[in-house]
């Protein structure tokens, strides 16, 4: 599974637009044959396998096969027309590598003790970390603030949709049966990453690319090479893991973080944009990290704080396990089960992506028409084998269709899935607590965690409307 | 559009039980959304009127021309493929819109086309019919 997910990973990231939230989307259905732990692990291994495939179109391209490889193309593809993107190539997989087996030793000290004191959270407690996610993802993330914000609103909105878990009453089902089991993740992310990125594709049609072809014997860096690209792989795996742990698009925030800081700190920061390795062993480096670090609160909180973890998140839940800090004690098989994969993952895909890379880069040959009618129907079927409902189906054209427009528009998708995910449990946390304090607001705040943690988000927006102002009266 | 859907969801949350603040039922967190969608709109809505562009406002461009008719055939497609999914039954609904697909995405050659459809079709259909046991629909037509 490890494998599997390891290479389904590689190549959705080279394959630009579909991107791992996409691929795990697609992938869910087929995981019901699987137990949770065989699940989780090929779903981990897409997400972080994805990293991985990413920088090759990056740097034999310039074109970012993910979001989080665009930092790549800035100095992966000058590195490859002056003949050396093999050494890019090499040493963006090693960096990958290093920082991710890093990010989960890392991971597995972190996650522990940190479950373990989640243990003390209570229903306040966790309303305000899943309401901070949504603050810093919606502050920090792609679009403006505002728009954010108002993605968050519609992921609340379609959580709220279906049978109210704590009353029993249907809510906004207009009568529809069906829908009183609410309305999935699965469609939802399926539609506006899968369709409405096909949507988005058949605006223009474009021809096979011309990939710049690549020699084992090539692949090799040399002395100096590695000498420059050491240090700012270990760098970056730093960044990444810190930046990950953190709400909001951490692969994509830690590769500008870890490129900004390479060039800050470098020898030679003019040949920054020419094609200096540290750019690419640094960023890369940074995203693979950033996966191990994002997979910390989901682990040992039970609460996502990105997409490719709502979807894990999603999956616990369709195989009936309750994500939470309980899970390393009532499932520690899926626990220990998804980190041991993760450096088993980390070795598969440095064997992987070294000596295929032409094989992966020649993935980018499969014609469009092809590649999109697939896509398309996947995503159909596989919505519909959700829950065995045509009613699924309709949801995730809807959701096509609707993301289509966001893209055009400029919404980031992000807040819009964890709006969806975090939805449930923001609700059923905030009715708890008002139960538990009786209707007493304060006794909720003054909670020492609750307030730590409501004060943060409050400073985050405080902070970052100050600098936005700061920047538009410049 | 956005304002108009929270209008609309507020109205529809008055309609659910909101109970007290000591013990709130099923309507009062969607109304706190409710309001705070109106309100996001409302504030994106001045923006917008002001006529502030700036960074993440900009949008894209909507196609136009044979652009834009491949985008809408696209979505049209998928919407019949839904209609048809339970009179048809999946395979030949999936043949279809797989034919139609790669034809709009640029394939030429009837042959090709279908030979595309139809591997799409079946394989989709063993994947998840077989393999995955999932209860496609077999149509009620046929």
């Amino acid at each position: 599974m490890c494998f599997l997910g390891c290479l389904l990973g590689t190549i959705v990231g080279v394959l630009p637009g579909l991107g791992p939230v996409g691929a795990m989307a697609l992938l869910i259905p087929s995981t019901f044959v699987l137990g949770p732990t065989s699940a989780m692990i090929m779903l981990a291994g897409i997400f972080y396998g994805a990293m991985y495939g990413g920088s090759t179109t990056s740097i034999l391209l310039n074109i970012p096969g993910e979001a989080a490889s665009v930092v790549t193309c800035i100095d992966g593809y000058k590195m490859a027309l002056k003949g050396r993107a093999g050494a890019a190539l090499a040493v963006s997989a090693v960096g990958s590598f290093v920082a991710g087996t890093l990010g989960v030793v890392a991971l597995m000290f972190f996650a522990p003790p940190l479950a373990t004191f989640a243990l003390a959270f209570g229903p306040p407690e966790y309303f305000s970390l899943a309401l901070l996610g949504l603050i810093f993802l919606s502050q920090m993330g792609g679009g403006t603030p505002s728009k954010s914000y108002l993605m968050v609103g519609f992921g609340l909105l379609l959580g709220t949709i279906g049978t109210d878990m704590m009353s029993g009453i249907t809510r906004f089902t207009f009568g529809n049966v069906e829908l009183s089991q609410g309305i999935e993740l699965v469609p939802v992310a399926m539609g506006l990453y899968g369709i409405g990125e096909v949507l988005l594709i058949a605006e223009r049609i474009t021809g096979i690319p011309q990939i710049i072809k690549v020699k084992l014997r090539e692949l090799f860096p040399t002395a100096t090479e590695w000498k420059r690209a050491i240090s700012p792989m270990f760098r970056g795996g730093f960044v990444g893991f810190i930046i990950g742990l953190i709400p909001g698009p951490a692969a994509i925030l830690s590769t500008f973080l870890a490129y900004a800081l390479e060039k800050k700190i470098s020898k030679h920061p003019e040949d920054f944009g020419k094609g200096a390795i540290e750019g690419v062993a640094g960023p890369e480096a940074a995203n693979n990290a950033a996966t191990a670090g994002s997979m910390v609160p989901l682990l040992a909180l039970g609460i996502p704080f990105a997409p490719p973890t709502a979807m894990l998140m999603g999956a616990l839940m369709i195989h009936g396990v309750q994500p939470g800090p309980l899970l390393m004690k009532q499932c520690p098989e899926i626990f220990w089960g998804v980190i041991a994969s993760m450096y088993i993952g980390n070795v598969v895909l440095l064997i992987l992506n070294l000596p295929l890379v032409s094989v992966f880069a020649s993935i980018m040959r499969i014609p469009q028409h092809l590649l999109m009618g697939i896509i398309l129907v996947l995503c159909l079927v596989g919505s519909f084998s959700i829950n065995n409902s045509i009613l699924d189906v309709y949801i995730v054209i809807g959701m096509g269709l609707l993301g289509y427009i966001l893209k055009k528009l400029k919404f980031d998708l992000a807040p819009l899935i964890l709006g969806l995910v975090l939805g449930p449990m923001i609700e059923k946390d905030f009715r708890q607590s008002l139960f538990i304090a009786r209707g007493d607001i304060w006794l909720i705040l003054n909670r020492p965690i609750t307030m730590a943690l409501l004060g943060t988000g409050l400073a985050v927006i405080l902070t970052s409307t100050l600098l936005r102002l700061r920047r538009t009266h410049r | 559009m956005f304002l108009f859907t929270g209008i609309l969801y507020f109205i529809s949350s008055l309609l659910l039980p909101m109970g007290t603040i000591e013990a709130p039922k099923g309507g009062l967190f969607p109304l706190i959304v409710a309001v705070f969608i109106m309100a996001i709109s409302i504030s994106l809505l001045f923006r917008s009127l002001k006529g502030g562009a700036e960074g993440g406002d900009q949008i894209e461009p909507f196609p136009k021309g044979a652009d834009r008719n491949r985008v809408l055939a696209g979505f049209v497609s998928l919407l019949i493929f839904a209609l048809c999914l339970k009179a048809l039954g999946y395979l030949i609904s999936a043949i279809g819109l797989m034919a139609v697909i790669v034809r709009l995405f640029g394939l030429r050659g009837w042959a090709k086309i279908a030979l595309a459809a139809a591997l799409t079709g079946f394989l989709s259909y063993y994947l998840f019919a077989v393999i995955l046991e999932v209860p496609l629909p077999r149509g009620e037509v046929f």
